[in-house]
């Protein structure tokens, strides 16, 4: 069953000693589907998408990328994916056209894959010359291009975007938005990404899950969960939910 | 292979083109050779303080047995501001004696101070052997210099005082020359050469650690630098899901500090030797340099059969086995530094941070390598001796003071092996912090203490 999926979350539990950060979660995540993981700051995301990065190993319960154990697979699973950290800068003294070739010489092996991935990564930073700049030079928004098109230019089944347009203005979020929506779908790569912005979500995800204290509160189509509720916005539906969650532990 | 090649390229570019990093390479080349005039002053004084103490006691070995030596002994004896230890031959004086030198009037004395009077022969010459632990700072020897001017002046108003001053006049002046040969305690050898010009030999024994110390501190302080620049800027948390090796990233970390630690000590040690040099021609002042076959001292000695006289430059030929274990200690110094500021580095969330760590660590690991410098490393308790030896700050600093008297002690085996053990558990303490899942749980830890101070 978990092989279908190229993401498969089974009950996940995550500690950070007393503090409990995921309450046991579940959800998955289609092969070519942009996944979205919206909820307000501390709900959980980062740690989650830390989980599927193989960075942080989970307290209990099964996650599985593209049918491989996340704990025992977890070499095999960074050839597959790419990840975007929160926040993510850059290193100030080396050009992004040198940053992108590390990356590419670290993936691949031909001289022809390392050409095209270091091509395909400059058309998806989109800045011009710039690229041959010190990074220091850049601006926030092109800081995050660069990283963008270093996680996504190495073609990874599943790349992993935590918060990618959080501390960006508003023009630079949506250059950004579209160059995901754009590039996961031409180079057919799966997407989780998270986000606390539920207008963002709405826009660029095909699926969601609403998490919430370590905890899903929703998730699906969001066409079906907005008509489920009856809202026009994932901001309501939200908003609903979280009343309904209250409501439900104060009786 | 392939990645640790990527990972080194990129931090030796990513530091050398950082002003941060740069900046204080050429600003320590300025500095150093003006702590080196600092440095020299504060030597002169030294110097001065030495000889401006008083002689309170001194051994006298009369070999000629004559008048005027027993009049020499006799005065000496009235004299109240010095104690005098008599002995009839040197190895007693040597053994049983316990004066800081040992005054030998040699044989014939008295008949070449009678002729030298008249004018007609060379200057008499007393025997002086200076009683050292150490060939250190050697300005002790300028001590031995005025025990001889004592009997100078019971010499010079003799003379006053028997004879007309005119005829008696160069030797009123001068009566008595002298010649200092040091016994080295621990070995047991006479070294033909004063203190101040052993210390020109021995200088490189005592730079070597500060060279080595300060290639480790700048090693140390870019180690840190550059990973908590990676913290910074949340690159490392990328790095960690990349299709490497986590020893690839600990190990491109290391060896990029190593390589611009290296280049960027360059600055340091040449701003280093011209201090040296400073410093050494500072010294050089109160150095002379003995031909043994010139020298009243030596002769004497070979004369009674007296064979162990070595020349400064064979304490400076040190055993292969001594040279050997200060390149491996170094080495160890210098790793275990690189490890160190990567561990610094990842614990910190960003440079400002490392530095607060990294800047009060030089202080001290200077004090110890100056403080094992200027110490008799004999003298120190064995437990104490052990400790220094197992520290890799220390163990090169007192390894190389070790190698001048030449003396092997189990406990530089034993310290080796520790010190080893000692940077092999850092590196795998290291490599343990370089998960995300130990390095998470600390920047949290450290940001919400600063959230709370905050507010
Ligand atoms: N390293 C950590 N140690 C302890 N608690 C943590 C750590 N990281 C996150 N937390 C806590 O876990 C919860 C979830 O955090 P996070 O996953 O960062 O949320 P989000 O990304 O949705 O803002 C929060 O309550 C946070 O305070
Ligand atoms: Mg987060």
């Amino acid at each position: 069953m978990s092989n279908e999926h190229a993401v498969y979350v089974d009950r996940l539990v995550k500690r950070y000693g007393k503090t409990v950060a995921l309450r046991g979660i579940s959800f998955y995540v289609d092969e070519g589907e942009v996944f979205g993981l919206v909820g307000p700051n501390g709900a959980g995301k980062t740690t989650t998408l830390r989980i599927l990065a193989t960075l942080l190993l989970p307290t209990s319960g099964s996650v599985k990328i593209f049918g491989m154990d996340i704990v025992k697979d977890a070499n095999r699973i960074r050839r597959l994916i790419s990840y975007l950290p929160e926040e993510a800068g850059t290193y100030k003294n080396i050009t992004g056209y040198e940053y992108l070739s590390m990356i590419a010489h670290i993936y691949f092996n031909s001289k022809k894959d390392i050409e095209e991935a270091i091509e395909l990564g400059i058309k998806i930073a989109g800045i011009g010359d710039r690229v041959y700049d010190k990074m220091k030079t850049y601006s926030k928004g092109m800081q995050r291009r660069i990283q963008l098109a270093r996680a996504l230019m190495v073609k990874p089944r599943l790349a992993i975007l935590d918060e990618p347009t959080s501390g960006l203005d508003v023009v630079q979020a949506i250059e950004i938005r579209e160059t995901i929506r754009y590039f996961a779908k031409k180079l057919g790569i799966t997407i989780v990404m998270s986000s606390h912005n539920m207008l963002e979500v709405q826009e660029i995800c095909d699926r969601v899950a609403i998490i919430d204290s370590g905890r899903i509160l929703e998730q699906g189509f969001i066409t079906e969960l907005l008509s489920k509720y009856g809202v026009e916005s994932l901001e309501k539906l939200f908003i609903n939910l979280i009343r309904g969650e209250t409501r439900r532990e104060s009786a | 292979m392939r990645a640790l090649k990527q990972l080194l390229i990129k931090d030796i570019k990513d530091l050398l083109r950082d002003p941060r990093i740069f900046i204080p390479f050429i600003i320590s080349a300025v500095l150093l050779p003006i702590v080196g005039i600092v440095v020299v002053q504060g030597f002169r004084q030294s110097v001065q303080a030495v000889i401006a103490r008083p002689i309170e006691s001194f051994a006298v070995v009369d070999l000629d047995g004559s008048e005027l030596s027993k009049f020499i002994i006799e005065a000496l004896n009235r004299s109240e501001s010095v104690h005098i230890e008599t002995f009839k031959d040197i190895q007693e004086a040597i053994v049983e004696g316990e004066s800081e030198f040992i005054v030998v009037i040699p044989p014939g004395f008295a008949n070449q101070f009678r002729s030298y009077v008249n004018g007609s022969g060379a200057m008499p010459v007393l025997i002086v052997i200076q009683r050292v632990e150490s060939i250190g700072l050697g300005i002790e020897s300028a001590r031995a210099y005025r025990g001889v001017e004592i009997i100078s002046s019971i010499l010079r108003s003799m003379l006053a005082n028997r004879l007309g001053i005119s005829k008696a006049l160069p030797a009123v002046l001068n009566p008595i020359a002298s010649d200092v040969l040091l016994y080295l305690e621990p070995r047991q050898v006479f070294v033909y050469v004063t203190g101040a010009s052993a210390t020109m030999m021995t200088l490189p024994m005592f730079v070597a650690p500060l060279i080595v110390a300060i290639i480790g501190l700048t090693v140390l302080q870019i180690a840190a630098t550059s990973m908590a620049l990676e913290n910074e800027v949340k690159t490392f948390e990328t790095l960690l899901t990349l299709p490497i090796p986590r020893s690839s990233i600990l190990l491109s970390k290391i060896l990029g500090a190593f390589v611009v630690g290296l280049i960027g000590s360059m600055f340091t040690v040449i701003g280093f030797a011209i201090y040296t040099y400073m410093v050494s021609a500072g010294i050089a002042q109160y150095a002379t340099i003995i031909t043994p076959s010139k020298s009243p001292a030596i002769q004497l000695l070979l004369s009674l059969g007296i064979q162990n006289i070595v020349s400064p430059l064979s304490l400076l030929i040190p055993k292969i086995s001594f040279l050997a274990m200060i390149v491996v200690s170094s080495i160890i110094m210098v790793f275990f530094l690189a490890v160190l500021g990567v561990v610094i580095g990842a614990l910190s969330s960003d440079v400002r941070i490392a530095s607060t760590f990294v800047g009060p660590l030089a202080m001290p690991i200077f004090i110890a390598i100056y403080f094992i410098g200027f110490t008799d490393p004999l003298h120190l308790d064995s437990f104490v001796r052990l400790v220094l030896l197992s520290i890799p700050i220390t163990q090169t600093a007192l390894l190389s003071k070790l190698m001048i008297v030449n003396l092997w002690l189990p406990e530089i085996t034993i310290g080796i092996i520790i010190s080893l053990s000692l940077t092999l558990a850092t590196l795998i303490v290291s490599s343990r912090l370089l998960s995300m899942e130990t390095l998470a749980r600390i920047h949290y830890y450290f940001t919400k203490r600063k959230m709370r101070q905050l507010r």
